[in-house]
Parts: structure tokens; C-alpha cells; sequence
């Protein structure tokens, strides 16, 4: 036994001696509880919507079923003969014809029970686009051709709706997270060669983040987007959209990191790195860059929910992405009419998605802040 | 004959601000040689830093180097055995060019006032002396079967392993108990007294043949002080290295210099031996300098002797010798019109002041 308790206090004890910067940041970040809630829903979003969409979806993308426009079926637990069981199931729909409104709608048909069955063989899709598989999270019997589950409803096309919020979750999220990254790297390669040359680079580089920040957004937006050609495929379409809205956005950034150089590239250690012979690429990025990466981490992360916000404006102005890509902004383009919010409410639904992620992103945000300066008050 | 190493000639330094342009080194004239350590010592604000930043090429905007030469003295090895030195002129190269940065850090290692900031705080103390010793220092690629040939061409740049090891010795060297442990330090887990001794490590893990140590004990208290002289004494002996050693202190100038340059409003104003500045000052700034000094023994309720007067206004500095309001020797009618010039007063001593021109 006394063998065993001595490495025991052993770890202990290294443990305690190695509270570095990124396990102080780490351990306030745990406390933040929002902050971790926003983290974990972010890693969800990205695992479910981002990674492995076709395997959450019960339908692939391309599927349209004979249902047009149908309401959501909601959830029992029951089994085909009506009594109660804990496997989930959802009642059939009924198609009526309403004589007043001379418009088809679906009803609840009570005897009806598809029940829902956990990762089911379903429509074969590839993953990651090379590995061919047909296994979904959940879905209705195979074997019944009749069986339908829609739990968000589907579209006017027949298609179901939830699957399409996941799929447009991709596109929307990974917008944000590309566009971010790259405006990530402008904007602080710009602000550091701006804050650390100064004179006449600073202000060459500041006159164009003011110059592209005083451009009315939308008339810039229709002007770039009507520049991209037609013709061009809608994976291209979706990167010239993202380089557009990193070109709208890198300035924001790039004023910060400037501002944080400017204040840093006064200290001592510049000129003592200097002294020992570091060249100016390399104390930019290696001597004053770090300095500023935990603020830039944080407005960094803060500007994602702007990205995906601008991405679904856009897209529902239909300046942004176009059908046959899907995104959240694409999605909701298609509830534009009066007539969809009234006989199709459940078209809406993307909105609640939007705001779940953007909310997370905020949260961690915040959180992160916090976190970064482990040392300060609070 | 000790051989030069470095050469400021009449060093001109301006800073062109707004109100006007600020003459912060005006005419320096000083030679380091090797293995010799030289000080320089004077007012804040006399331009001591700015004329050694110069040397680097380091001068801070909107300052400009407009006249002089400086002239450092590299030794090159030349096929076979003998060695010629090849002349730098360091004003010519361009400041942030790949040779003026061979000679910053690698030939010519320089040290701060502020240990407390002059270490990038995201680093640990190995990765700084690793950065330097991995800019600089080049090992000879050994051939097989080649051992006998000490000529060596090839050079490849250390590793990360290797300058981890440097660092570790290095800072063995400097006196920093438990070296292992000590390089995985942040500087912010570092004492005052452990930073400069780690900056002291940085600049000389590539052994240089010179040292230029900015008031490198000012931030520090004075028990401290005495252990980094002695360290940089030390290891000054060890490595042969010029120390070029700049200060207001002139206890630890005594101490440490074998020569001293004084400086007084941008103008070296004299330059002798240690031991003959000390004893036989010949300017009277010099003079009213020395007096300055507290000593103790002395009868009490005496007044500590100061210079009289303000140090001028750097935008309108007096015509004639730039001391002479304040000089206790001041000859109306000369020192305010003519300027003094450089010189020699003794046998190895010379000073800025019409005492010793016979006008």
C-alpha cells in the first residue's frame, strides 16, 4: 500500500508546481457556466451540422417525399398497437383537401403509429463525401415504405425540414468559421505591419479599413455579389461570399491588433530582441504578435455570430447563397411570403437555430474573455 | 598596441521633432578596444543611450544618424591559419539588413536598463537564449574521416535540443541556481536580479566580442548590483570580450572601466583612464561631477556639492562650450563664444574645454 501512495502525492505535487497560463485560463473557464454551456453547444453544432450532418439527418439532402408542405408529427411513445412504450414513435399524416382554402394539409391520423428506430439503415449517402455508408442517427422502419417521420415538418417541395436546417447549419457554421479565420489572418498580418511600421504604411493601411468600413454594407454586398458570374458552380459562389465578407471585415480587427501593436512596440523587450539580432518579421510575429492573441482570440470568436448573421441576412436578401445550396439564410429565404408564415409556420424554424448558435458564440466569447486574463479581478 | 574594436568619429545623432531639431549626440568621439572596458558616464538625457544605440543602428525614430562614422573591427578568419580584420562601417548598413543583424546580438551583445520589461513576457528564459544562440551561433559540420583538417567550411545552425542545452549552460554560467528548472521559467516567475542575469545570458550565448551593457544595474538594489558586476567582470575575464558600460553611477564606473569617456549635452566633453579621471579630473563638468559624490567621513552638517545651474533647454542649447553657464571656471567672453575643441591633455587624456587651448 505504501508503495503505491508515493507516486500518488508525487503527481500531486507536480501538478501543483506546473499552474501555467493555459491551465489558469482553463480552470476560470470551468467556472464560467455559461460560458462552458456555449462551448459545448458550439461542439455539437459543428459535430452534428459541420462533420457528420448525413449521418444526424433521418433524409438526405436531395430527398423529396410525396408529402408537400406538411405539419410537424409530433412525438409519442406508444407502439403500433397504441399502448405505451419508450421507444418513440410519431402518428402518419392524412391528406385532406380544404374546400375553403382549396389547399391541400395534412392531418394527424391517430391510427397510424411509425415507430422510430435508432440507427437505422436508411438512404445510402457518403461521409466526409468519400465513405460510402447508409446509417442514420434515427429513422422509421426500413422495411415499411410507407413510414415517414418529418419532425419539423417538411417544404414546399416535400422535403424534410429538419434534415435541412442540419445540412444548412454546415454551410452557415463553417462560413462563419473560414471567413473568420481568414479575416483572422488579415486583419492581424494588416494591424501588425500597420502598428509596427507606422508613418506612411499606417496610414496607407488605416485609410482602407476606413474606406471599406464607410461603404454602405448592403449596396456593396449587391454590388460584389452581382459581380460574381452565374455561371460559376455554388461551391465557388459560397468562397467568393465568404472572401466578400472577410474583405467587409478584416478592418475591425485590423484597427485592434494596430492599436495593441502600437502600445507594445514600445517596451523594452522589442528593442532588446532587436538588440540580439531579430529581424522585424520576426519580432512582429513572434515578439509582439503573442502579446495580443488573447485579446484577438476573444474579438475573434465575437465576430463569428456577425459572420453567420451576415451570411443569413444576405442569403435571404438573396445577394448571398442560392438554391441548390443550402443554408440557414437560403432556408429562410424560402418563408419570404406571407403565405409560407401563415400555411407553413414551421418553415420558421432555422430562426431558433440561428439564434441557438449565435447565442453559444457569445457566451464562449465572454467566457473566453474572462478566462484570458486569469490574473485580473472578477 | 591594443587593438581597436570599435570606433565612433565624431558621432552626430539629431532627433527632427516639432519644435525644432535636438542635437542628442553631438560630435562622440571614442574607441573600445578588445578586451577593454569602457565607460561612459553622464547626465540622463546626455545622449550615453543614443550613442549606443548608434553603434547597433538602433536609433529610435524620428532620431537619424547625420554624421560621424562608426567603425567596427571584425577579426576573419582567412583560409589556413592567419587572420585579417575586415573594417564595418556600421553606418552604412541598412538597419534591419542581414549584416547589421549579424552584428547585433552575435558580435555585439547588448543589455538594459529594465530587466523587469526587456524580456517578451510570452517566452520562457530558455526560448530567449535559444532565439539568440539559434540566430547567430553556427556549429562546424564535422566530416568523417576528415578530424585532422581544422579548417572547417560548412556550418550548419544549432538545434532545438542543442540551444535548450546552451541555455541551461548559460545560465549555470550567470549564476542561476537550478538552471534546469530555471530555463521553463516565464519571466514573470522571475526575480528582478534573475531577469538581468538571464538578459546577461542572452547576450553573451554567442560570445561576443563585445558587450554594451545600457545601465545595466540601475533597476536593481545594490546587493544585487555588486553580484551582476561581478558576474559580468567574471565572465568578462573568461571570454575576452570588450564591455562597453554606460552609466550615471560613477561608483560602479570606478569599478568596473578602465577607461572613461564623460558625456555632458551629446559632446564627449573628456576621456581618460579610470584610475587618472578619478584622481586628475581636467574639465571642470567633470570636477563638479566628482564632487557630487557623497563620501563618507565627511564632517557632518556640510552640504552635499551639486552642480550649479539646470541642465540647458536640448532646443536652445548656450553658444560657445554648452557648460558654460553652469562652469565654476567660466571665462567671459571666451567660453561663450568659442567652442571647444578635443584636446589632448595628458598622455592618454584628453578633454573639451578652452582651459587647455590657451586662447
Amino acid at each position: 500500500m505504501a508503495e503505491q501512495e508515493i507516486p500518488e502525492v508525487k503527481t500531486a505535487k507536480k501538478q501543483q508546481i506546473s499552474q501555467n497560463y493555459w491551465s489558469l485560463v482553463w480552470w476560470k473557464f470551468k467556472r464560467n457556466r455559461l460560458a462552458v454551456f456555449g462551448g459545448i453547444m458550439i461542439v455539437i453544432f459543428y459535430l452534428v451540422c459541420g462533420v457528420f450532418a448525413e449521418f444526424f439527418t433521418p433524409y438526405v439532402l436531395q430527398y423529396q417525399s410525396n408529402y408537400l408542405e406538411a405539419r410537424p408529427q409530433p412525438l409519442v411513445f406508444k407502439n403500433r398497437e397504441g399502448q405505451f412504450s419508450l421507444r418513440p414513435a410519431v402518428y402518419g399524416l392524412e391528406e385532406q383537401i380544404d374546400m375553403v382554402l382549396r389547399k391541400r394539409s395534412y392531418a394527424v391520423d391517430r391510427t397510424k403509429i411509425y415507430p422510430l428506430y435508432f440507427f437505422v439503415k436508411g438512404q445510402p449517402y457518403r461521409l466526409f463525401g468519400f465513405i460510402p455508408a447508409d446509417v442514420h442517427l434515427f429513422g422509421t422502419d426500413p422495411a415499411d415504405a410507407e413510414a415517414h417521420a418529418f419532425l419539423l415538418g417538411t417544404d414546399r417541395l416535400g422535403r424534410d425540414v429538419l434534415s435541412r436546417i442540419i445540412y444548412g447549419g454546415r454551410l452557415s457554421l463553417l462560413l462563419g468559421l473560414i471567413g473568420q479565420v481568414l479575416t483572422f489572418v488579415v486583419g492581424t498580418v494588416m494591424g501588425v505591419i500597420s502598428g509596427y511600421y507606422g508613418g506612411a504604411t499606417d496610414i496607407v493601411v488605416q485609410r482602407m479599413t476606413e474606406f471599406v468600413g464607410a461603404f454602405p454594407d448592403i449596396p456593396l454586398f449587391m454590388a460584389l455579389a452581382a459581380a460574381i458570374p452565374v455561371t460559376w458552380s455554388p461551391m465557388l459562389v459560397y468562397f467568393m461570399l465568404t472572401l466578400i465578407l472577410v474583405f467587409i471585415r478584416w478592418g475591425g480587427l485590423a484597427r485592434q491588433v494596430r492599436g495593441l501593436i502600437l502600445s507594445l512596440r514600445e517596451r523594452e523587450y522589442v528593442l532588446a530582441a532587436r538588440s540580439a539580432g531579430a529581424s522585424d518579421i520576426r519580432l512582429m510575429f513572434r515578439h509582439l504578435l503573442p502579446g495580443t492573441m488573447s485579446h484577438v482570440i476573444v474579438i475573434a470568436t465575437l465576430m463569428i455570430p456577425g459572420m453567420i448573421i451576415s451570411e443569413t441576412a444576405l442569403s435571404w436578401l438573396g445577394l448571398g447563397l442560392r438554391p441548390p445550396l443550402t443554408s440557414w439564410g437560403v432556408l429562410l429565404q424560402e418563408v419570404s411570403s406571407v403565405r409560407s408564415i401563415r400555411f407553413a409556420p414551421w418553415l420558421l424554424l432555422p430562426v431558433p437555430f440561428v439564434i441557438l448558435a449565435v447565442l453559444s458564440f457569445n457566451m464562449l466569447g465572454d467566457g473566453l474573455r474572462d478566462a484570458l486574463d486569469p490574473y485580473g479581478g472578477r | 598596441m591594443p587593438e581597436p574594436l570599435v570606433e565612433v568619429k565624431d558621432l552626430k545623432v539629431e532627433f527632427d521633432v516639432r519644435d525644432g531639431i535636438v542635437h542628442a549626440v553631438d560630435g562622440a568621439t571614442f574607441t573600445v578596444y578588445r578586451g577593454q572596458t569602457v565607460g561612459i558616464i553622464g547626465e540622463s538625457g546626455c545622449g550615453k543611450s543614443i550613442t549606443a544605440k548608434a553603434i547597433l543602428q538602433m536609433v529610435p525614430r524620428p532620431g537619424k544618424i547625420t554624421g560621424g562614422e562608426i567603425y567596427y573591427y571584425r577579426r576573419v578568419r582567412v583560409n589556413g591559419s592567419g587572420e585579417t580584420i575586415e573594417q564595418v562601417n556600421v553606418r552604412e548598413l541598412h538597419p534591419d539588413g542581414p549584416e547589421i543583424r549579424r552584428i547585433r546580438g552575435g558580435e555585439i551583445g547588448m543589455i538594459f536598463q529594465e530587466p523587469m520589461s526587456s524580456l517578451t513576457p510570452v517566452y520562457t528564459a530558455g526560448s530567449h537564449i535559444g532565439e539568440a544562440v539559434t540566430l547567430h551561433q553556427l556549429l562546424p559540420v564535422r566530416k568523417v574521416g576528415d578530424q585532422i583538417a581544422e579548417t572547417i567550411q560548412a556550418h550548419r545552425s544549432v538545434t532545438r535540443e542543442e540551444a535548450r542545452e546552451i541555455a541551461i549552460e548559460m545560465l549555470r554560467r550567470v549564476g542561476i541556481p537550478k538552471p534546469e528548472q530555471r530555463v521553463d521559467s516565464y519571466p514573470h516567475q522571475l526575480s528582478g536580479g534573475q531577469r538581468q542575469r538571464v538578459m546577461i545570458a542572452i547576450a553573451l550565448s554567442c560570445q561576443p566580442v563585445m558587450l554594451i551593457a545600457d545601465e545595466p544595474t540601475t533597476a536593481l538594489d545594490v546587493s544585487i548590483e555588486a553580484q551582476i558586476l561581478d558576474i559580468m567582470r567574471e565572465l568578462q575575464e573568461t571570454v575576452d570580450m570588450a564591455i562597453m558600460f554606460i552609466t550615471h553611477n560613477l561608483g560602479v564606473i570606478a569599478e568596473m572601466a578602465e577607461e572613461i569617456c564623460v558625456m555632458y549635452m551629446g559632446k564627449v566633453v573628456e576621456r581618460a583612464n579610470a584610475v587618472e579621471l578619478f584622481y586628475e579630473p581636467r574639465h571642470p563638468y567633470t570636477r563638479d561631477l566628482l564632487k557630487s559624490i557623497p563620501k563618507v567621513g565627511k564632517k557632518s552638517r556640510e552640504r552635499l556639492a551639486s552642480i550649479k545651474g539646470m541642465v540647458p533647454d536640448p532646443f536652445h542649447l548656450p553658444s560657445g562650450c554648452v557648460f558654460h553657464p553652469r562652469c565654476p571656471e567660466f571665462m567671459p567672453g571666451k567660453c561663450d563664444r568659442i567652442e571647444p575643441t578635443w584636446t589632448q591633455v595628458g598622455e592618454h587624456h584628453w578633454a573639451r574645454c578652452l582651459l587647455y587651448e590657451g586662447v
